[in-house]
C-alpha cells in the first residue's frame, strides 16, 4: 500500500465519520448562544436617555476613582497614564483650566460637555 | 517508512483525526495530486514554521512568546488596476496599556497595501465573535482581497468552495487586520496569565485594546485612521473596546457593527425568558414570508415591505406584546390575521405564540421544514442532514470554511505551526458575562461612553433582514436607546447573518463601507 492511497482510506474514512452523528458544536452552539447556567437576565430595563447618559458619564467616573489611588479626588498627568487613563493623560492641558496641575473629575465633566 | 508511524500514532491518541492535519500529511506524501474532483493544492515552499505548540486550552498559557510573522507579497487585479500587497500572519504581544504587562500573544492576518503613507491610510481590525469563534468568517468571506465564493444562499452541502479574487475588497480604501480573540485560531494567554483570563466581556475586550496598541506601535502606524469592525458577539466586543480604546487614550475613529448582539437582555431568543418581547424580530419574519411568497398582498418591493413591517413592530405589535407579557391585554383577532398575513405564520401559531421565538418560526413557516437561523432563506427537511445541529444556513458552510482557512494560512500565507487552527473553542463554556453591574452585557452604555470620549467616532450598523439570530429591527431598537446622533448610521439589505456570503448583500455593504470610510475624522 502507497502512502498515497493510504491516505485516500483514511480520508474517506474521515468523512464518513463526520457525516455520521457527531454533533457540530459551533453549529448547535452558534452565536448569539448564552449556556443555560446564564440565561439569567436580571429583568431591569436597560437605560435610554439620560439615564443612559448618566451611566456613560458613570463609567467614566469609576475610571478616574480607580485611577486616584488615594481617594484625593483629583489626577495628576502621570497617575492617569500610569492608570491606563491616557485620554486623560492626553487632553491634560485643555481639562486642567486652572493649570494646577490636578484636575477634578468636575472638570473633566466640564470639558467633555463643552463642544470639540 | 516515518510518515505511516506517525500517522497511526496520531490516530490512536486523537480522534476524530482532525481533516487539517490529514490534510498536511497527505500533502506530505508528494507527488501524485489532482484526485478527489478538485484541483491539486500548490506546494509547500520551505520557510516559515512557528513551533511553539499554542492550546485553546481554559488553563494553557505561554511561558515564551514569539512575535514571529510569515510576509508574503500578493497582487490583486481590480476593474482594470492592479493592487500590490504585503500580507503578514504571526502573532503579537499584547501588553496591558499602563503597566505594559505582557497578557496574551494574539494572531493575526494583515493585509496592507503597499506603497501608501500611513498618516492617511485607515487601519481595520476585524473580528467575529462566539465567544469563542475564530476570526475566519470574516477573514474568509467578506472584504478581505480573496475570499471563498459560497453562491449563498444555497443548500448544496460541499466540502470546499473555491477561492477567488474579491471585487469587493475593503483593501483599496483600508488596510484590513484580521485578529483572533485567546483561545481561538492560534491566540494564547501569557503566563502567569491563563486563557480562561481573558474569557470574560470586559478581560477579552481589554486583550483587544491591548493588541490594537501593540499593532500600532509595531508597525508606525499610531497615525493612521482606525476602525474596529465586529460580527455578532463580535459587535458587542467592538462597542466595549471602542470606549476601552477611547479612554486609554489609544484612540479610535471608526465602529462598525455587523449583525449584533449589543444587549443579551433585550433579545428574546439568548435567554428563552417569557419577559422578553420578540418584537424586534416581526420585521425578519416578513422579510421571509416574502422570499417564501407566503406575505400577503405578495409585496412589490421587500425594501417598503420590511420597513412597514418595522412600523408595524413599533406601533402595533411591541405594544400587544408589552401588554400580553404584562398580562393586562390579550391579543385581538385582527392583529393575529395581520400578523399572520405579515409573517406567512399561521394564525394558529400566533394564538398559541403571541410572543413569537424565532425558533419556533422557523420550524413552523413550512411543513416538514427547518429554516436557517442565520439565513432564513436556506432551508432543509426537519429530519435531513442540513437540519441536523439546528441551523441548515450554518451547516452548508461550516466545514468549507473549516478547511480552507488551514490551506490559506499554509498554501497562500506561507503560515505554518505545530498546533492546529482553533476555528471553534469552547471558551463560551467558561465566559464571565457580567458587565457593568449586570448579569447580562448591555453595550449601549459602552457605546455611549465612547461617542462621549469622542464625539466624532463614526459608527455604522449593518444588518442583514433575512437575519433570525441578530434581527435587523431589535439592533434598530437598541441603537434607538442612544437617541438621535449625527455620527450612526444604520444600513440594512437582504441577507443573512453573514451578510456578505450573498454576493448582492455584500456589494451594497460594500458600498455602505466606502461612505463611511469616506466620513472617518470629518465633523459631523
Amino acid at each position: 500500500m502507497t502512502c498515497r492511497s493510504l491516505c485516500m482510506i483514511l480520508a474517506a474514512a474521515l468523512s464518513a465519520g463526520t457525516a455520521a452523528a457527531q454533533p457540530d458544536l459551533a453549529v448547535q452552539r452558534a452565536d448569539p448562544w448564552l449556556p443555560p447556567h446564564a440565561r439569567v437576565p436580571d429583568g431591569r430595563p436597560s437605560p435610554a436617555g439620560p439615564a443612559l447618559q448618566a451611566l456613560a458619564l458613570d463609567k467614566l467616573r469609576r475610571r478616574f476613582e480607580a485611577a486616584d489611588a488615594p481617594g484625593f479626588g483629583t489626577l495628576s498627568r502621570s497617575q492617569a497614564q500610569g492608570a491606563g487613563l491616557g485620554f486623560v493623560a492626553e487632553h491634560f492641558d485643555r481639562i486642567d483650566a486652572a493649570r494646577s496641575g490636578h484636575i477634578s473629575f468636575e472638570e473633566l465633566r466640564r470639558y467633555l460637555a463643552r463642544p470639540r | 517508512m516515518p510518515p505511516l508511524r506517525f500517522f497511526l500514532a496520531t490516530l490512536r491518541r486523537s480522534r476524530p483525526l482532525p481533516a487539517a492535519l490529514l490534510a498536511l500529511l497527505c500533502a506530505a506524501c508528494g507527488g501524485g495530486g489532482g484526485e478527489g474532483g478538485g484541483t491539486a493544492p500548490p506546494p509547500i515552499s520551505p520557510g516559515f514554521t512557528d513551533t511553539t505548540a499554542y492550546s485553546a486550552a481554559p488553563e494553557a498559557s505561554l511561558a515564551t512568546p514569539t512575535e514571529a510573522t510569515a510576509v508574503t507579497r500578493h497582487q490583486l487585479g481590480l476593474e482594470g488596476r492592479t493592487l500590490a500587497y504585503t500580507a503578514a500572519a504571526g502573532h503579537l504581544t499584547a501588553a496591558q496599556v499602563g503597566s505594559g504587562t505582557p497578557q496574551a500573544s494574539l494572531f493575526y492576518v494583515a493585509y496592507t497595501l503597499d506603497g501608501q503613507a500611513a498618516a492617511a491610510r485607515p487601519l481595520t481590525f476585524f473580528f467575529n465573535g462566539g465567544p469563542g469563534s475564530a476570526s475566519m468568517w470574516l477573514h474568509l468571506g467578506s472584504f478581505a482581497p480573496r475570499r471563498l465564493a459560497t453562491g449563498m444562499p444555497s443548500t448544496a452541502l460541499v466540502s470546499r468552495f473555491p477561492l477567488v479574487d474579491n471585487a469587493e475588497t475593503l483593501l483599496d480604501v483600508t488596510d484590513l487586520v484580521f485578529v483572533d480573540a485567546v483561545g481561538t485560531g492560534q491566540s494564547q494567554a501569557i503566563a502567569p496569565a491563563t486563557n480562561r483570563s481573558f474569557w470574560g466581556v470586559d478581560s477579552d475586550a481589554r486583550v483587544f485594546r491591548d493588541f490594537i496598541a501593540r499593532y500600532l506601535a509595531a508597525n508606525g502606524r499610531q497615525a493612521s485612521p482606525r476602525v474596529v469592525f465586529g460580527e455578532s458577539y463580535g459587535a458587542l466586543r467592538a462597542a466595549v473596546l471602542a470606549e476601552e480604546l477611547e479612554a486609554a487614550g489609544v484612540g479610535l475613529d471608526g465602529v462598525v457593527l455587523l449583525s449584533s448582539v449589543l444587549d443579551y437582555n433585550s433579545n428574546c431568543a439568548v435567554t428563552a425568558q417569557a419577559g422578553i418581547s420578540c418584537a424586534g424580530y416581526l420585521p425578519s419574519y416578513a422579510a421571509t414570508a416574502a422570499h417564501f411568497g407566503l406575505a400577503s398582498p405578495a409585496p412589490a418591493n421587500v425594501g417598503a415591505f420590511v420597513l412597514n413591517a418595522m412600523s408595524f413592530a413599533d406601533q402595533r405589535y411591541g405594544p400587544a406584546v408589552a401588554a400580553f407579557i404584562a398580562g393586562t391585554g390579550q391579543p385581538d383577532t385582527t392583529l393575529i390575521s395581520e400578523l399572520s398575513a405579515l409573517s406567512g405564520a399561521s394564525a394558529t401559531t400566533w394564538h398559541s405564540a403571541f410572543n413569537l421565538r424565532p425558533g419556533t418560526y422557523r420550524e413552523s413557516l413550512l411543513p416538514g421544514q427547518l429554516l436557517g437561523r442565520y439565513d432564513a432563506r436556506i432551508a432543509g427537511a426537519a429530519n435531513g442532514p442540513l437540519a441536523r445541529d439546528g441551523d441548515p444556513s450554518l451547516t452548508v458552510v461550516n466545514a468549507p470554511f473549516v478547511t480552507a482557512i488551514n490551506e490559506l494560512l499554509a498554501q497562500q500565507l506561507n503560515y505554518r505551526s505545530s498546533a492546529p487552527y482553533v476555528s471553534f473553542s469552547n471558551a463560551i463554556e467558561h465566559w464571565q458575562w457580567r458587565h457593568d453591574g449586570r448579569n447580562l452585557p448591555d453595550a449601549i452604555p459602552d457605546l455611549a461612553a465612547a461617542l462621549l470620549l469622542n464625539p466624532r467616532l463614526r459608527v455604522l450598523s449593518l444588518n442583514g433582514w433575512h437575519d433570525l439570530a441578530t434581527p435587523v429591527h431589535q439592533t434598530a431598537l437598541d441603537l434607538r436607546r442612544l437617541g438621535p446622533r449625527p455620527t450612526v448610521t444604520v444600513h440594512h439589505v437582504a441577507g443573512g447573518h453573514m451578510t456578505y456570503l450573498d454576493d448582492a448583500s455584500r456589494r451594497a455593504q460594500r458600498a455602505a463601507l466606502g461612505e463611511f470610510y469616506r466620513t472617518l475624522r470629518t465633523a459631523p
